[in-house]
């Protein structure tokens, strides 16, 4: 068994409790384990949050420079800590709840957002090592906890009580649903010609051979096609640009939370750039190869091992490789989003019935018969 | 029959035509993304103003020849002539230029005849007071007083050589004198 990051944690503060003369070892398995977890969960939310904060940043930089501007340059060098200005601004806001609103749903909406948004990162690993829980069912649990982001924005539609949010939270039920089966067809792909749930059995069987291991390449033509179908699928999935007919503001104000402001705001935000996060950091993980990328761990030439990084830097450079993957699927994101107008809702719906299921079955069908090939 | 093999060609077609524009656009965005932002950051830096920029005026007292031509052909009224004595013995008293309407049509410019009147490529009028827009070139010496008063300001290629060193009165860039009523003046920040 594999150490995943709940141990090295358990590990650290071991070792951290020895110095000041404390056992930590001594405590009940129950709460040693549940510490682990609440740091490496509190761990975690802290990379989502520094991770919005430039995201944000870095969208209206694209923004600006695709479209001949500065963006924003003010704040900090290069105006860096302009999104976390923002992010002060709205906390200090007036919490508002519309009257007519329905004041749990409205208060529980947002949370269980970005509960479906933060929940992949359980098993979204960063290397070998460095992954919460290293469960054999990760793509499925990762799949589920997608949807539930669905029932919380559809909640957030109804319980503001407003037309325009109930448009959106509509719009975005039959968008996510459908765009459901593409999602769950490419990555059907890769499990059949892998074998396994588990993303890190996933990662690892796309080892060696620099990058040419990697599934697009190994599973040629079929995989190459389901990562853009699966890239595409996660766009509309996560709302964003061209498929962000949810919050499409020149019908709809802000869609779905259009009564939202302050901390709630933040939070649906927040689960945006972490939906990002997370089907960029997907479609690395499943079609990319993972940590084994472009920064190689082991350097072998005809058998023989040059050199080959130890743990601590192997794991290092697994992570830099996973997150630097990631980070140039968000930045297409991005670009994407200030080159493409926006679709309408029957072309999206031609998009995911008409191109990317039967594309997905395809794919599929053809994955099955490339495993039985030996 | 044809009609189900035309649906299938269009689905193609548009599946075809989905990527090709994508990629185009794709390769149109990225081609701005690189290339510098055309933003002037105005205060901190300043941008290039062409040869011929219709700016502030430029006015030289000592060729006018008081004919209110100029006066006379603006659409808006926003130049001010005053003189004393009549025909060869007049003698400006007051000459001013409202910026708050002028529309920098250039006609003023182009009717003089004896080219003492031109605009410069000063275009900087931001003030706090609407009624230090109003400029008044009551006989001054143009060369000097642009040069403390606007530094950016460029000399008429053509006058640049004819002046020879011309001496005037202070000239009262602004209004200020004439206009401040201790009521109403306000702070200036």
């Amino acid at each position: 068994m594999t150490l995943n990051l709940v141990d090295i944690i358990n590990q650290v503060l071991e070792w951290a409790s020895g110095l000041v003369g404390l056992r930590y070892a001594a405590l009940p398995e129950l709460v040693r384990t549940a510490s682990g977890m609440l740091i490496a969960c509190a761990g975690l939310l802290g990379y989502v949050a520094v991770l919005a904060i430039f995201f944000i940043w870095a969208e209206r930089r694209v923004a600006g420079r695709i479209q001949s501007r500065q963006g924003p340059n003010r704040v900090g060098p290069q105006g860096i800590l302009q999104s976390l200005a923002d992010g002060i601004k709205l906390l200090i806001k007036e919490d508002i709840i519309p009257d007519t609103a329905h004041p749990l749903l409205f208060r529980l909406a947002p949370m269980l957002v970005f509960m479906g948004a933060f929940a992949p990162f359980v098993v979204l690993p960063f290397s070998e090592n460095l992954v919460v829980s290293n469960m054999s069912l990760g793509v499925y649990y990762a799949l589920s906890f997608a949807a539930l982001e669905v029932i919380g924005v559809i909640m957030a539609g109804w319980a503001s009580n407003n037309k325009w949010s109930l448009y959106g939270g509509m719009r975005l039920a039959a968008q996510m649903m459908s765009y459901e089966i593409p999602i769950g067809l490419s990555i059907l792909t890769i499990v059949v010609l892998t074998g396994s749930l588990n993303l890190s059995h996933i990662v690892s069987d796309q080892q060696g051979a620099w990058i040419f291991r990697w599934n697009i390449f190994r599973g040629f033509p079929w995989a190459f096609f389901a990562m853009f179908i699966f890239y595409i699928a996660g766009l509309a999935s996560s709302k964003r640009t061209p498929f962000d007919l949810p919050e499409a503001e020149s019908e709809l104000v802000a869609g779905y939370h259009t009564e939202y402001s302050g901390i709630r705001f933040v939070m649906f935000m927040l689960s945006e750039y972490t939906t990002m996060y997370v089907i960029s950091a997907l479609t690395a993980i499943l079609f990319l190869g993972g940590w084994h990328g472009p920064l190689p761990r082991t350097v072998a030439w005809d058998g023989q091992i040059y050199w080959q990084a130890g743990p601590v830097a192997g794991n290092l450079i697994g992570a830099a490789n996973v997150i630097g993957k990631t980070f140039f699927l968000m930045f297409v994101m991005l670009w994407f989003r200030w080159t493409f107008p926006r679709v309408r809702i029957d072309q999206i719906i031609y998009v995911c019935m008409k191109m990317l299921v039967p594309f997905g079955i395809v794919t599929l069908v053809g994955a099955a018969a490339w495993a039985l090939i030996p | 029959m044809n009609r189900r093999s035309t649906a299938f060609a269009n689905y193609w077609r548009i599946l075809l035509s989905a990527m090709v524009t994508a990629i185009a656009g794709l390769r149109v965005t990225l081609k701005y993304l690189f290339s510098r932002p055309i933003t002037v950051e105005y205060p901190d830096a300043l941008p290039e103003i062409p040869e011929n920029w219709r700016g502030v005026h430029a006015y030289e007292t000592d060729r006018c020849t008081l004919c209110r031509l100029c006066e006379r052909i603006c659409p808006i009224h926003c130049i001010t002539i005053e003189a004393e004595g009549k025909g060869k013995d007049a003698r400006l008293v007051r000459y001013e230029i409202d910026y708050r309407f002028c529309l920098f049509c250039n006609l003023c410019t182009e009717v003089c005849p004896v080219e003492c009147l031109w605009m410069t490529g000063d275009w900087d009028l931001a003030c706090y007071r609407a009624e230090d827009c109003i400029i008044r070139f009551h006989q001054r010496n143009p060369e000097e007083e642009r040069k403390k008063l606007w530094p950016g300001m460029k000399t008429h290629p053509a006058r640049l050589k004819k002046r020879t060193g011309e001496t005037g009165d202070d000239a009262v860039r602004t209004g200020k004198g004439e206009f401040e009523s201790g009521a109403t003046q306000t702070e200036e920040p």
